[in-house]
């Protein structure tokens, strides 16, 4: 068996362990080289700083030393002083005294030598200039040059010019630099135990609590995590803890609703199966309902119409019925008064014969309008129209409504003329009705055709009740009516809209007015037989 | 001001310890003869000179440990005895309370006898001790008889240097030099008195030859500008004997190890110290022409002062 330790990987395969420990060690690095980079100036500039106190201090020390040796010109003093200064001091290299009488003083640890004033490299312009900073000789030695006036009670003597050695400057800085690439190498090994340990320490439970939301996403819902620390990451391990459980809880359940439910699908399935062996038969009883009703639902729309022609016929022969009734009436009292002769009587009977002569024709044209056409033939929209208004002119006159007509005459549709026009009349009918309803003073009625492109547009419009916004979606519904019972049969509506939408492609939609209702019939322009 | 010291009186003092430490540490690898000795340690005369200042304490303070270190290396105990009363360490010397002396050698040659001495070392400069009288070259002397109302430089408290000047004087201008020059100055370096001369501030130095020669590897240009008038040869002005009852084969010890002094690390660094090249050998005759230059400037100051009592 493998021991546990050996279960641990030195190296942890998982990415934000990398990145974890990449960051943090370029932080690091990072941190450490800026600290370099910010602290090298201000380090230098201290230096240089020591540099120049000390090069006043000594320069103060000499002057105040040879002050009295200068003013009297006693230079063996003046060399002499500072030959001990260059012996005491081993960080000064040279000091070069320039009076501005007589001549150059170049004072080394190694020797002196009296020099011209023009041969000195300082320049009398420089005398009275303070000037300091490193300078480096043509050989590439580098040394700190201080160079500051000489004076004696504000009176100019010369300049001074003392050369400092860099080596302990530039000791100091090697040093610096030394420190910080140790300071640096150091970063760099402390980043690999301190970081890898910081970076185990954050990533592993993190890589713990993936990899179990991976066999958790794999269906391992036993899957747990043992994570005992007191922060965010116990806390979600805690969390996730009681996620798998809650998720291993809801597959339990999951399951057996599965079960529940492959239960139903086999049952359902079981009647499926039988329904389907079934199947057929309900097909052909449905087809056969289906045929019945449409049966009785044309019957229905025949006696609607028988009604609605006979209601017509009675309107139509209500005023011959009246005037042979005078006729019969005057015949009477042409016999009674005694009055009554050969010519009067041939004058009655021939006025009697008219009027049911009328009354006659009045029948052919109400039995020719409802002759059922089956057969599609171009038409003329206004002359249709008109033989649907006429049959109701009767009806309109006795009850007073206006009925108005705006149709241009020149108006080619192609379909079933009879269909057409039975569609017409109902939706006068229904107008009528409205109309009637809503007890208007002056009830009217308008029927309005326009050509559109490719289209005509054909508006039934009346000022009765209009469409009760409840119901208004359910008119065009087979036996849905309004109106009282024994008036309405509900299928005019319905075989319209049959009428317009499945044999004439057309469209038929109820439209609320303001004051009253529109319907609107809307057929593609065709003279020949519709395709498709 | 800065102090002006004597570089003759801390030589003085490093060169008569180094000469010391020179008899002593031969001493140390073998049993002494002497009973001081032989009851506990080497015991040595020190003369510090007059003049007692900080440097000198400092230089006694430096001998003292090096000489423990130095005979610690060879094991056996040294004891340094230093006197600033050269006839105190006389009578010491007579009495047998110290087995060897260092000193200057006008002090040798006026207080001891030679052959009350036996050999011992000499310390040796580069340049070496000999006394030379340098003139700027634009001073218009031309010999010895031109130092009439001349300036010279001198070292302070070099008895050796001012015997011998004395003695110019006294041979060439039958007076004393206070009454040939114009000015004597004084000044505690060969450096400092070369340099007066090339200022302009003296018209003649008298220095000793180490001294110029350090001057002028200072400044070639010193070099260039002076001429050397006169110079007396000596071969070392501090010295170092044994007493002539210290056990020969202990000296001859001495003598075959102390010239190998410069060749031990710390040897060296004591000897750079003070900047000394080294010791050798040296013996009581040595001293001859210090005596014969004793005897002159006696015999040249007698005759002055009988001039001077006729007169």
């Amino acid at each position: 068996m493998t021991p546990p330790w050996l279960s641990v990987r030195l190296l942890p395969a998982n990415r934000m362990f990398f990145r974890v420990f990449g960051v943090f060690g370029s932080l690091l690095l990072a941190m450490t080289i800026l600290y370099g980079l910010l602290i090298i100036p201000l380090q230098r500039d201290s230096l240089l700083k020591v540099l120049y106190s000390q090069a006043t201090t000594v320069s103060r020390s000499i002057i105040q030393a040879s002050s009295d040796a200068m003013l009297t010109d006693d230079f063996g003093f003046v060399v002499e002083h500072n030959l001990q200064v260059l012996q005491n001091n081993k960080s000064i290299q040279s000091v070069l005294i320039v009076p501005r009488r007589g001549s150059a003083l170049s004072i080394a640890t190694s020797g002196w030598e009296m020099l011209q004033t023009a041969a000195a490299p300082i320049k009398p312009a420089d005398y009275d200039v303070e000037s300091y900073g490193i300078v480096t000789s043509p050989e590439g030695n580098a040394r700190y040059r201080y160079i500051t006036p000489i004076r004696f009670s504000g009176v100019s003597w010369g300049v001074m010019q003392i050369d400092f050695d860099t080596s302990e400057y530039e000791a100091n800085i090697d040093e610096m630099y030394r420190q910080i690439a140790y300071i640096s190498l150091f970063t760099l090994l402390a980043i690999l135990p301190i970081g890898y340990f910081f970076a185990l320490w954050l990533t592993r439970p993190i890589a713990t609590i993936s990899q179990a939301a991976s066999r958790v996403a794999s269906g391992e819902l036993d899957t747990h995590v043992k994570i005992d620390r007191n922060d965010e990451i116990g806390d979600l391990s805690h969390s996730f803890n009681q996620m798998v459980q809650a998720l291993a809880e809801n597959r339990r359940q999951l399951e057996n609703v599965n079960l529940d439910l492959e239960i139903k699908v086999t049952e359902r399935t079981q009647e499926l199966d039988e329904l389907n062996r079934t199947l057929d038969q309900r097909v052909r009883d449905e087809v056969s309902k289906r045929k019945e009703q449409e049966q009785l639902l044309i019957h229905q729309s025949r006696l609607a119409a028988m009604g609605e022609m006979i209601g017509a016929i009675a309107h139509q022969w209500r005023q011959p019925l009246n005037a042979l009734s005078l006729v019969t009436q005057n015949m009477q009292m042409q016999y009674l008064t005694g009055q009554q002769t050969e010519e009067s009587m041939r004058a009655l009977q021939d006025k009697a014969q008219q009027l049911i002569q009328r009354m006659s024709q009045t029948i052919d044209e109400f039995r020719n309008f409802f002759k059922p056409s089956k057969h599609s033939e171009t038409f003329n929209l206004a002359q249709a129209i008109q033989a649907a208004a006429d049959i109701l002119e009767g009806m309109f006159k006795n009850h007073n409504i206006e009925l108005g007509m705006d149709c241009p005459s020149d108006i080619e549709l192609y379909g079933i003329p009879g269909e057409f026009s039975q569609v017409i009349l109902n939706l006068l009918g229904n107008a009528r009705d409205a109309v009637l309803t809503a007890n208007q003073p002056q009830p009217k009625i308008f029927i309005r055709a326009s050509l559109g492109q490719n289209q005509v547009q054909i508006d039934v419009e009346d000022n009765g009740t209009g469409f009760d916004p409840n119901t208004m979606h359910k008119i065009f519904e087979p036996y849905f009516t309004t109106k009282e019972e024994g008036k309405g049969t509900g299928i005019g509506l319905y075989m319209s809209k049959t009428i317009v939408e499945n044999n004439m492609h057309g469209n038929l939609e109820a439209i609320s007015m303001a004051n009253g209702a529109c319907m609107r019939i809307t057929l593609p322009i065709k003279t020949s037989p519709v395709t498709g | 001001m800065s102090r002006r010291f004597s570089i003759l009186a801390p030589l003085r003092i490093a060169a008569s310890l180094i000469v010391t430490l020179a008899l002593l540490l031969p001493a140390t690898q073998a049993t002494s003869a002497t009973s001081a000795a032989a009851e506990e340690s080497i015991r040595l005369g020190f003369y510090s000179g007059a003049r007692r200042e900080w440097s000198r304490a400092e230089v006694r303070g430096t001998f003292d440990l090096w000489a423990q270190e130095l005979a610690r290396k060879f094991q056996i105990p040294v004891r340094i005895i230093h006197y600033d009363d050269t006839l105190e360490m006389r009578q010491d010397f007579l009495a047998g309370r110290i087995d060897g002396i260092n000193a200057d050698a006008i002090t040798l040659v006026r207080q001891y006898k030679l052959d009350e001495l036996a050999e011992g070392y000499a310390t040796i400069m580069k340049g070496g001790w000999n006394l030379m009288l340098f003139t700027s070259k634009a001073s218009g002397v031309q010999n010895l008889a031109d130092l009439a109302g001349k300036r010279i430089v001198l070292l302070e408290e070099d008895q050796a240097g001012e015997m011998y000047l004395e003695t110019l004087c006294l041979r060439h201008h039958q007076r004393p030099c206070r009454e040939v020059f114009s000015d004597i100055q004084r000044v505690s370096t060969s450096n400092q008195a070369l340099m007066r001369v090339f200022f302009g501030k003296a018209d003649l130095a008298q220095v000793y030859g180490y001294g110029h020669d350090v001057a002028v590897e200072m400044n070639p240009q010193l070099g260039q500008s002076i001429r050397k008038l006169a110079e007396f040869p000596l071969r070392s002005l501090f010295l170092a004997f044994y007493s002539t009852r210290v056990d020969p084969t202990l000296r001859q010890r001495t003598i075959r190890i102390m010239p190998t002094l410069h060749t031990y690390p710390r040897g060296r660094q004591l000897l750079d110290i003070f900047k000394i090249d080294r010791l050798d050998v040296a013996y009581p005759a040595e001293l001859q022409p210090v005596i014969e230059l004793e005897r002159e400037y006696q015999r040249l100051l007698s005759q002055f002062e009988r001039k001077e009592r006729r007169r």
